[in-house]
């Protein structure tokens, strides 16, 4: 569908003259550059290696802890699954398949090795986070089309200049502004997500040839939107439940205020971090991927801008649609007084996928959606591996086994029992899916654990409350991020060590505050 | 109302009473058993418990298991108590002493008969239920998982304090998945009410419950299958894994190997 105007267009045709190199439209031309078609990569030769080594590593490392003895307090099923997720693991990471067929893979293991049931793996492609996943799409693809992402993403640029650094942290004062707008972590992903896929093909990254401006970009809205979450009591369900288990436990109130004075500065700052230290050690950005791959720099971009014209009909239709799936989802605890009933954000993102598609009043027709359904397969693998791990008890016995090992007693020193315990709500996120869970299981263990050494429970649990919402280390340890890794724009490996990464200055960061910022607050001794 | 029906309805009220009084008499204060489960379906069961007090002579306990030959199970009392050596031991009462089931108003009990004089302590109740459950040797179904469920209730009028119910496999048997249980973990009560270990070297599961009042029951259901696994998964995993280095090799042989199984000249 096309809608630009004709004066808009003999304006652009002026503009690519002016240019020599990189088309503009080209870059702009998410058609080229679609997520539904699999790319073909190059790759360096260590890369080549990892590849040709993954398979028979994974498969010794599934047949090692599939056959050893069952270890105490770990069910079989529990066994076969971690099993599985090591294999699969591993291929994600190494990439020797590709990733969603180590996904299939996992589905098929985990039912025939008796891990998890059939109808448990294969409902996981009915989940709310692969519909949420498939409906961004739809909204994405609706914004793209229309150019109101294209504008949004124009505008960034001339207004935060043409370099990467600049436009990264624009993007973080985005998600920061949006998270206690919008609780709902996939909504805000959603919402961003076509922003950030023209923003990064203006600095040359697409799915087919990402680069590490698109690294950089893709994963710090990654931990933006997960981490900022962190910041405000309400950035989602399980910060409320931990709040509850420490007023129903250790007989405490945390009030909203609270917890934002004590935790937004530290998640600031650890943004901060991430923002300044992605570029500079992790994805290198070079001096070509620093700034637009647009021959011409600004100026065309303003060119192209003000080519753009004023908003057209379909950019105005396009976003009051989207406008409408955001209203519900900001206005999600108002929905019973408003309608009786409450919509649920998946339900919101449909409403709008509904009306995106309507003959005549929608937008789109269905061949224009771009979704990338092998990187859903992915996803509902990842997830399933996932669920699995929660559901056998098997990421619970590792947890408690780990406890068990770290051996804490009433005479250890109070700030090594709160480094363990920071530590292990921290990298737990990388063997639990689910928030609530990894809430239910280890918020009372820590209340109690507190309650046993003498310890007020608060200076233990509020802290590691803190780390609820930082899921950053996989592409399955969240919802935004399934939604975030299925643009093709960075690699397994790449999220696992940026994010274990940004997990230990995670650490680090809390525990300074504990000595510090914490303690003049009242939390820690 | 004619004088019989009174006489009947009395008569009813009367033993109802006598009933309640019987059963209210006694306070047990913890309650365990260990259910250790054959390959031939029988079990061999250990009750374990303390009363806190007991005005009859008699201690009625809920009998839960569905047993069809009730009257061949053969029960022994024990309590713990110093020996010879002066150490704790199990000491063994006289077969007069020994449990029976009774039928009251058609719910089965444990009866057991007790001295006035020796309240207030530990007994332990053994005895062996033959058909507990069945092991089918050849389990071609549900990945060769048995189901196994597993439910007390308290038929009794008195609240036990603490119940813990142990539930343990034959040799050479695991836990597959444990799929439901009551009470549940839940938000209000995260603490997880069973537990997996290991009894005499074999797999067992524990399922704990406070205060279990009058028709209150704990549940348990599992999977549990032969802990035997499969040697050709072994064989051809482990061929599949020598395959793939051989078939993709051209990975690291070749400069820009594609690595797809197919080298280059394969593919003119």
């Amino acid at each position: 569908m096309s809608v630009n105007t004709a004066s808009g267009l003999a304006k652009q045709n002026d503009i690519q003259q002016e240019t020599n190199g990189e088309n503009i439209e080209d870059l702009l031309d998410l058609d080229k550059h679609k997520l539904s078609v699999i790319p073909q990569k190059k790759s360096t030769p260590s890369e080549r290696w990892m590849r040709y080594l993954g398979v028979p590593i994974a498969i010794a490392v599934f047949l090692y802890l599939y056959y050893m003895p069952a270890p105490t307090g770990l069910t079989a099923s529990g066994q076969t699954v971690i099993a599985a997720f090591c294999f699969a693991l591993i291929l994600w990471v190494t990439e020797s398949i590709p990733t969603h067929v180590t996904s299939l893979l996992l589905m098929v293991i985990l039912v025939f090795f008796n891990g998890w049931g059939m109808k448990n793996v294969l409902g996981v492609l009915g989940f709310d986070v692969i519909w949420l996943n498939v409906l961004a799409f739809i909204l994405s693809s609706l914004l793209v089309k229309t150019n109101i992402a294209k504008r949004i993403a124009l505008n960034l640029i001339v207004k935060f200049g043409n370099k990467a650094l600049p436009m990264l942290l624009a993007f973080l004062v985005l998600q920061l502004a949006l998270a206690p707008l919008i609780p709902a972590t996939a909504a805000r992903t959603v919402i961003t997500l076509p922003i950030m896929l023209i923003v990064a093909s203006i600095y040359g990254s697409t799915s087919d040839n990402p680069n590490n401006f698109g690294r950089n970009l893709f994963l710090q809205n990654l931990f933006g939107i997960n981490i900022f979450s962190s910041g405000f009591m309400t950035g989602s369900t399980a910060n409320i439940i931990a709040v509850s288990f420490i007023f129903s436990m250790a007989n405490t109130k945390v009030y909203y205020t609270d917890w934002m004075f004590a935790n937004l500065p530290v998640v600031i700052i650890a943004m901060l971090v991430a923002w300044y230290i992605g570029p500079k050690f992790f994805f290198k950005i070079k001096e070509k991927e620093s700034k637009p791959a647009v021959k011409g720099g600004i100026e065309v971009m303003k060119k192209q801008l003000d080519a753009m014209g004023k908003m057209t009909f379909n950019e105005k239709k396009g976003a009051a649609i989207f406008g409408i799936v955001i209203f519900l989802w900001v206005t999600d605890r108002f929905h019973q007084s408003m309608f009786g009933f409450q919509i649920d954000p998946v339900m919101a993102a449909m409403v709008g996928g509904i009306i995106t598609l309507l003959p005549k009043v929608g937008l789109l027709k269905w061949n224009e959606c771009d979704i990338p359904w092998h990187l859903m397969l992915f996803s509902a693998g990842a997830y399933a591996g996932g669920l699995a791990l929660n559901d056998t008890g098997a990421a619970k016995w590792a947890v408690q086994n780990l406890f068990t090992i770290i051996n804490l007693d009433k005479n250890i020193n109070f700030w090594i029992v709160y480094t363990v315990i920071i530590s292990v709500m921290m990298y737990s996120h990388l063997v639990f899916t689910s928030k609530t869970m990894r809430t239910i299981i280890l918020i009372p263990f820590t209340i109690a654990l507190a309650q046993e050494l003498g310890i007020n429970p608060l200076a233990l649990a509020l802290p590691a409350a803190f780390t609820i919402d930082w899921v950053i280390g996989l592409p399955i340890s969240a919802k935004p991020n399934v939604i975030l890794f299925t643009t093709g724009q960075y690699s397994v490996l790449d999220n696992l060590k940026y994010g274990f990464i940004m997990a230990t200055i995670g650490i680090i960061l809390l525990v300074v505050a504990g000595f510090t910022w914490f303690r003049i607050l009242g939390i820690t001794p | 109302m004619k004088a019989e029906h009174k006489l009947f309805l009395l008569l009813i009220i009367l033993s109802s009473f006598l009933f309640c009084i019987s059963i209210f008499a006694q306070k047990p204060n913890t309650y365990s058993e260990k259910i250790m489960m054959n390959e031939n379906g029988s079990a061999n069961i250990v009750w374990k418990f303390t009363v806190e007090e007991n005005t009859s002579n008699e201690l009625l306990f809920p009998w839960n298991f569905s047993s069809k030959n009730l009257a061949d199970i053969k029960f022994s009392l024990y309590k713990v108590g110093k020996s010879k050596t002066n150490t704790d031991s199990l000491i063994q009462f006289s077969a007069a002493y020994n449990p029976s089931i009774v039928d009251r108003d058609g719910i089965k009990f444990i009866s057991l008969k007790i001295d006035q004089a020796e309240q207030s302590k530990s007994r332990l109740i053994k005895f062996t239920v033959k058909d507990f459950i069945e092991f089918p040797k050849d389990n071609n179904e549900e990945y060769g998982n048995y189901p196994v469920k597993y439910r007390y209730i308290n038929t009794s009028f008195p609240q036990i304090k603490r119940f813990e119910s142990t539930l343990v496999l034959p040799a050479g048997f695991v836990i597959v998945s444990v799929d439901e249980t009551i009470p549940k973990q839940t938000e209000d009560n995260p603490v997880s009410p069973f537990q997996l270990g290991v009894v005499d070297s074999k797999n067992s599961i524990t399922l704990k419950v406070q205060n279990m009042k009058l028709g209150e029951h704990a549940f348990l259901k599992l999977n549990v299958k032969r802990e035997a696994k499969s040697y050709l998964v072994l064989f051809a995993f482990g061929a599949a894994g020598l395959l793939y280095l051989f078939f993709f090799r051209d990975l690291v042989t070749q400069k820009n190997g594609n690595g797809n199984g197919i080298s280059d000249k394969t593919k003119n």
